[in-house]
């Protein structure tokens, strides 16, 4: 099998406050194909985005830093190359959206100017040219009568039709790698449906590789093909999506299918993870979900768990797997 | 007081560390603060100050209205610290009791200017059917230059330190209470605030207890400004016979009346000047220092 | 220690008792232009008639998105802002003719609980002075069974009493929300608006203070008008749910049939909308084309016709009543007549 477009090895991202130095990203490794799509799971803390930032070499400097570990796209390692090669790269082969793209588009310009502005540079086109594939990104991204909106100034707009916008401008450059920090969080449910079934749409017709950052396992399920669950800056399973729900292998994984009320959801109580995420600062010793696991036992607090293979491409970081290859034919718990 | 009850708590099984006392030296702001290097020399100067006009007469055994033709302009040196003035009066004296009147000056000005700055800045901001007429107000008082005004309202009401201080009060108030009206807007839109109300709080209630306590940063920062302003300003109100009536020596008296001896006896006019100097830039490090620490713009969110 | 913390009514609700009442409630925020003499240019209608009733015990979930204006009919209820008409009689009481000094008392007795754990507190105040400041405006003293209250409320909502000496930043979001409801319980409520209560918490925290709210139900007999955007929750929580948009309710009716058979088109397609973490599923998607119009000039007649697949002339014309099409079972849909109401509406 020929090099994975994306490979992530044991990234290490800190930052540095007031209050110490904390990893945000600790020793995590992924792959990604082209035209295939990650979810990356996690709720506040659990490193998601900054594991995106890492990769778009886009983390905000002070404070933080990438203290170890290799990015490789298309055969480079990203972190070996000069802010001058990165640039060209973002924006062209690789793309970021953000949950709120209010404070990504830039309120004093047009929408048509923050556009041309991306395609003149990567593209190499005239104004002229440039418009025409403006109009034609927007056509794309489903905005009605685009030559007008062009015009229009970002606070004038829906926050979809912002959204689609931010899109069109991730698209500019047919980037191989569009990376999308809950696009979707800030919008309501009937527009979320529309902006992901665009993403989908266009995730296809370009066979781009996507990672979804996301907290909502929803999306995940809908749009993923595969899946990572992250949490305090560690990676505690990763498996293909169907697999992943059917035979969630971390507690932590199964805590978070447990907890959520779905539409098919019965029952009088939900299940919950009892206590809080703990700070970055005060990271209990060994796996970081044992004060809340309901399996916690005295060996989990010795050692950070590997991640251990349940069946291929599906791992898991927790104890409980070690030395066990799951029964395909039972469901959900792998430990009696 | 609230220890005791929780030293009486039933045990609930804690995750976290047990109650701990918590002083305020060891809050976060404060730790920021005697980190932050502005404010600390601020701090120093004006303790500096402060500490000499509390203990002026212990500092300064001869009367600062003592007059004496025999020591008339003496440099300073040994025998007078800091010279003597036309009327052989001690220059050290009088700048240390100077200073006394001119930071009691500047303090009442701060404390006019927090009192009424306050209530028409909070009523502006939390009333909104008051906001037009008062901001018109404050705009018709910030349209003229503030000494102007000043000199104006101390000549109408009569020369004194009182008057001067009622005069500065005037001038800078309106200033103030922009500044906190436009704090007053955003906390009064704070769910907490919200919250209150549905509890049943009396407006009066909710002013005090939760818009006030979170517009105080700004605040606090705008009087360090304003004290060092009406110091100044007090200087030239004394300066122009304004102010503080001679023989009472302000640093702006002592100024005004050294500058006829300017050539001879450089030190009458140099030496409250430079005390002046110091004040005001103390002040102004330490407004810089707490801005920079209060402000929630540069403040890191945490939690 | 179990000072008088519950009122005894979760014991005595055998036949539903009617609690909160609300007729067409309308809420118009005006724009005003103009420096010195405002005048109006326009209004926002955030609340265009609502009405509903709350039977002791029950919890609404009151379900729609942004600008539909379920956030300002909670407030409206509690007379947080001033109904612009309508009608709210809590417990027999016309909320809205009560002058001041009544409707503080009345507070008491009808709470809210707030979506934004951060913003929700007053960050120079310690957990203590949190909790006992409902007390403390309704004529209780500091003292000691002042602080034996804040304890119980602490210990009630899953805090330690030990917490009551911190402020708000020491804690995190789930725990902020924790403070919030003890707040919110200090007066012993009948009714309590829970605005988006759990829409700024992670998933895994989110849970937690679902089951607080039912248990706290369940203990003190409480009310609730759930407002939340998440269909999962509000169903999880809800014995009935109200749908909102644009400032109307175009749907209500028992949680298992409103989720069962939705027939008004637009709770159709929010039911439809939400990704459901199973792979695979392939649910027929109703996918709403455009976006919510403006509440400043919505839409003539039927609020949702700009974005209905089924929309007919009448629907622009004419306003559709909300109506009974089945027992419990109301909406506001020309196309859903009571005889149809086993299918709803039909495409064309």
């Amino acid at each position: 099998m020929s090099e994975p477009l994306l490979s992530v090895r044991n990234l290490k991202t800190v930052f540095k406050t007031e209050d110490g130095q904390f990893a945000a990203v600790d020793d995590v490794s992924f792959e990604l194909n082209e035209g295939e799509v990650i979810g990356i799971v996690g709720e506040s803390g659990s490193g998601k985005s900054v594991t995106a930032l890492s990769i778009m070499g886009l983390v905000p400097n002070p404070p933080g830093r990438i203290a170890g570990g290799e990015i490789r796209f298309e055969g480079r390692n990203l972190l070996e190359l000069p802010e001058r090669e990165m640039r060209r790269l973002r924006g062209g082969r690789m793309a970021m959206i953000f949950q709120e793209p209010m404070t990504s588009l830039n309120p004093v310009f047009t929408v048509g100017d923050q556009l041309f502005e991306g395609i003149i540079e990567h593209e190499g086109v005239g104004k002229r040219a440039a418009r025409d594939r403006a109009v034609e990104l927007l056509d794309k991204v489903g905005i009605a009568a685009p030559a007008e909106r062009l015009d229009q100034y970002p606070h004038q707009m829906s926050g979809g039709m912002r959204q689609r916008v931010m899109i069109a401008m991730a698209l500019a450059c047919n980037p191989k790698l569009l990376l999308a920090d809950e696009p979707t969080t800030a919008l309501d449910v009937t527009i979320q449906a529309q902006i992901l079934d665009l993403l989908r749409e266009l995730q296809e017709e370009f066979r781009m590789a996507v990672i979804m950052i996301t907290h909502n396992l929803g999306v995940v399920a809908e749009f993923a093909h595969k899946v990572m669950v992250m949490y305090c800056g560690r990676a505690v399973e990763t498996a293909p999506v169907g697999e992943l729900f059917e035979r969630p292998s971390h507690p932590y994984t199964q805590g978070l299918l447990r907890s959520i009320p779905h539409l098919d959801h019965e029952g009088a109580r939900l299940r919950t993870i009892k206590g809080t995420v703990p700070s970055p600062f005060a990271l209990p010793p060994g796996c970081r979900f044992a004060a809340r696991c309901e399996h916690a036992r005295p060996a989990c607090a010795e050692a950070e768990p590997p991640m251990i293979g349940v069946v291929p491409d599906h791992e898991a970081a927790c104890i409980r797997l070690t030395g066990y290859r799951h029964d395909l034919t039972r469901a959900t718990e792998p430990v009696a | 007081m609230a220890n005791e009850i929780v030293g009486g708590a039933t045990a609930v099984a804690p995750a976290d560390p047990a109650p701990r006392r918590r002083s305020r030296w060891q809050s976060p702001v404060v730790r920021r603060l005697l980190r932050h290097r502005m404010f600390v020399s601020g701090a120093i100067l004006l303790l500096i100050v402060g500490l000499a006009a509390i203990f002026a007469d212990l500092l300064a055994p001869s009367d600062p209205l003592k007059i004496s033709i025999r020591t008339r302009f003496e440099p300073p040196g040994a025998e007078w610290l800091f010279g003597t003035d036309n009327f052989g009066r001690s220059q050290w004296s009088r700048v240390l009791y100077g200073a006394r009147l001119s930071l009691m000056i500047g303090l009442g000005v701060v404390i006019l200017n927090a009192v009424f700055g306050t209530l028409v800045g909070a009523l502006a901001g939390y009333f909104r059917s008051l906001d037009n007429l008062l901001m018109r107000i404050t705009d018709a008082f910030m349209a003229f230059p503030v000494i102007l005004l000043a000199i104006g309202i101390t000549a109408a009401l009569g020369p004194g330190s009182l008057n001067a201080v009622i005069a500065l009060a005037a001038v800078y108030t309106p200033r103030t209470a922009r500044i906190v009206r436009a704090s007053v807007l955003v906390v009064r839109e704070m769910e907490y605030v919200e919250a209150a109300r549905a509890m049943g709080a009396t407006h009066w209630r909710i002013i005090w207890h939760h818009i006030l306590p979170n517009c105080m940063a700004p605040l606090i920062v705008q009087l360090t400004f304003i004290f060092a302003y009406s110091v100044l300003s007090e200087a030239v109100l004394s300066f122009l016979g304004l102010g503080a009536q001679p023989p009472t020596p302000t640093w702006g008296n002592i100024i005004a009346e050294g500058r006829q001896y300017i050539r001879e006896a450089p030190w009458i006019t140099a030496i409250p000047g430079i005390a002046l100097a110091m004040t005001v830039m103390g002040l102004n490090l330490l407004g810089d220092g707490l801005r920079d620490v209060l402000d929630p713009r540069l403040k890191v969110q945490q939690g | 220690m179990s000072a008088a913390a519950a009122p005894a009514a979760a014991a005595t609700v055998k036949e539903p008792r009617e609690i909160l009442r609300v007729e067409n409630l309308v809420k118009h925020f005006p724009i005003t232009a103009g420096m010195f003499l405002s005048r109006e240019v326009g209004s926002v209608r955030a609340v265009d008639g609502v009405s509903f009733e709350l039977n002791e015990g029950e919890t609404l979930g009151l379900v729609g998105e942004s600008g539909s204006g379920k956030s300002t009919t909670g407030r409206l209820v509690l007379r947080l802002l001033e109904p612009t008409s309508g009608s709210v009689q809590f417990d027999g009481q016309d909320v809205l003719a009560l002058e001041e000094a009544k409707l503080r008392a009345l507070r008491g007795k009808m709470q809210i609980i707030f979506q934004d754990p951060y913003g929700a507190l007053n960050p120079r105040k310690t957990v203590l002075e949190t909790v006992a400041e409902p007390l403390l405006i309704h004529g209780r003293r500091w003292g000691p069974e002042l602080h034996a209250r804040v304890r119980e409320l602490l210990e009630l909502v899953g805090l330690a009493s030990y917490h009551a000496d911190r402020y708000p930043h020491e804690f995190s979001g789930g725990q902020r929300q924790r403070i919030g409801i003890a707040r919110a319980l200090a007066l012993n409520p009948r009714f309590i608006v829970c605005d988006e209560p759990v829409s700024a918490l992670d998933v895994s925290i989110q849970a937690q203070i679902v089951n607080l709210l039912q248990d706290l139900q369940e203990e003190l007999g409480l009310t609730y008008l759930f407002i939340a955007h998440d269909l999962g929750v509000v169903k999880h929580i809800s014995t009935r749910v109200a749908v909102m948009y644009l400032g109307r309710i175009v749907e209500i009716a028992d949680k298992a049939e409103l989720y069962a058979r939705p027939l008004h088109p637009y709770t159709r397609a929010l039911l439809s909308a939400i990704p459901v973490p199973r792979p695979g599923a392939g649910r027929e998607r109703v996918i709403l084309q455009g976006e919510v119009p403006s509440p400043i000039n919505p839409p003539s007649g039927c609020h949702f016709h700009t974005r209905c697949p089924f929309a007919v002339a009448e629907c622009r014309a004419v306003d559709p009543p909300l109506r009974e099409v089945a027992p419990g079972h109301k909406a506001a849909c020309h196309l859903v007549q009571p005889q149809t109401a086993q299918e709803g509406p039909r495409g064309p």
